[in-house]
């Protein structure tokens, strides 16, 4: 029997919702989840079966996506300011995207985040001012992820107003997490003594920080301290760093994740894959790969380290290989920051195949010859 | 944690061909790390072997470079 039934037409939203989740190719179980919604809710908003027009969820939606209002049918002229727990939702979001190598998606959250709170960084409220350093420190770090060393000035005034915030709530861990990035990006900008003045100021200036964002620095002034061919100050800070990493929780970490016992492993390992000890990188990378979470970010830089391990070790057919996958990963993904790990095997292979070809050259000359003397 | 051996001086080395125990042996090391050595029982023998050696590595880098090359060039267009 034909049923007069009449199909219900989704709300602007709504429509709008299906249209950014296909193009993003996410799942409704995944946009859901983004979204803390469940699946049904969202079937019923895409259908129409149920309307999205209430103005709160509208803006957290908005604000979740990195999306102007307006996209999703709000008027543009209201500006609500955010509470500091509107603030840490969007933050955290931001860091979950990093976690799942989602990393557009990630710059476009913060920084949509970031634009939309200009106008509260006047505000004397600590707790507002701490959310607000927090929403600096992931669009430093989004941004960070998703250039290439030389660009990662974009990513120092980020985390200086994390500094700055810091030292007006008197917050050392704050603190400790401006000072260590922004000599992270000096680091990886190639001002090595500009990178430890700031490691080693978060390091000794910062005593009441919490023990993650202090072994986290410790961690990365070991990497600067490398740089500069410093192997016992090296030594040293990775072994305080790999001891910190026992004295908190990791699910309640400062740094989301980004320093813990499997970080301090596959600096190790990274490190001696650069010096070509192949098989002791490889072991440090295998315990790495044992402690961290099995997820896109993590796997793409155990495999891209890995890569540099055996490429370096002279394994290179393996090596180039994996490179050459985590090259498209890192572009399918977004993930700039790895990609230099790629470009700095490329730099390698192209050294190499010059000092083959020079060695090649008095064989080739003696076997001309039929010589048959010693090379 | 145990010490660490971190060094540097990565040099690449070739040495021979020498005459030894009734053969002649040659060994190429690239970047410090040892990587192959070569038996033969003429010295032209070991040389066309230390040649093919270099040869095939020059070939995979050639290979691996294109494709690298592929990838990131990929990277700038985007940027661009």
């Amino acid at each position: 029997m034909a049923t007069n039934s009449i199909k219900p037409k989704p709300s602007f939203a709504g429509q709008f919702l299906k249209d950014y989740r296909k193009a993003h190719r996410l799942s409704q179980e995944q946009l859901a989840y983004d979204l803390s919604i469940e699946p049904r809710t969202l079937r019923a908003y895409e259908s129409g079966e149920r309307q999205l027009t209430n103005i709160n969820e509208l803006r957290r939606i908005a604000d979740l996506l990195g999306v102007e209002p307006e996209r999703l049918g709000l008027a543009a002229s209201i500006y609500v300011p955010r509470t500091p727990e509107q603030i840490e939702a969007v933050v955290e979001h931001a860091w979950s995207l990093i976690e799942e190598s989602r990393v557009q998606e990630a710059r476009t959250v913060i920084d949509r985040l970031i634009h939309n709170l200009q106008s509260q960084i006047t505000t004397e409220d600590p707790v507002l001012l701490k959310s607000l350093a927090h929403a600096y420190h992931a669009a430093g770090y989004v941004t960070s992820v998703s250039t290439r060393s030389f660009e990662s000035y974009k990513a120092i005034p980020y985390y200086h107003q994390v500094e700055v915030i810091a030292r007006i709530i008197k917050d050392d861990t704050l603190l400790n997490i401006g000072l260590t990035y922004q000599g992270d990006m000096y680091q990886r900008l190639g001002e090595i003594n500009k990178a430890i003045t700031y490691l080693e100021a978060a390091r000794d200036t910062t005593l009441q920080a919490d023990a993650a964002s202090r072994g986290n620095g410790i961690q990365l002034l070991g990497r600067a301290y490398l740089r500069t061919n410093d192997v016992t100050n090296f030594e040293r800070a990775m072994d305080t760093s790999e001891e910190l990493t026992h004295a908190f929780d990791p699910k309640a970490s400062v740094t989301h994740g980004h320093y813990s016992l499997g970080t301090v492993y596959e600096e190790y390992g990274r490190s001696y894959a650069n010096l070509g000890q192949m098989q002791k990188a490889l072991d440090y990378l295998d315990r790495a790969a044992a402690e961290l979470p099995q997820t896109k970010f993590w796997e793409l830089l155990l495999t891209t380290a890995k890569a540099i391990a055996l490429v370096k070790g002279n394994e290179l057919r393996e090596g180039l290989d994996l490179a050459t996958e985590a090259a498209q990963e890192c572009l399918a993904t977004g993930n700039i920051r790895f990609l230099d790990r790629i470009y700095i095997i490329d730099h390698y292979v192209e050294e190499l195949t010059r000092d083959i070809l020079q060695m090649r050259k008095p064989l080739h000359e003696a076997m001309h010859r039929g010589q048959e003397t010693e090379i | 944690m145990a010490q660490h051996e971190l060094q540097q001086g990565l040099t690449h080395k070739l040495e021979g061909p020498f005459y030894e125990d009734g053969r002649w042996t040659a060994s190429i090391t690239l970047r410090g790390i040892e990587s192959k050595t070569f038996y033969g029982k003429t010295q032209k023998e070991v040389q066309a072997q230390m040649l093919d050696y270099l040869d095939h590595i020059v070939l995979e880098l050639e290979r691996a470079h294109a494709l690298l090359y592929k990838a990131l060039e990929q990277q700038q267009t985007e940027i661009e």
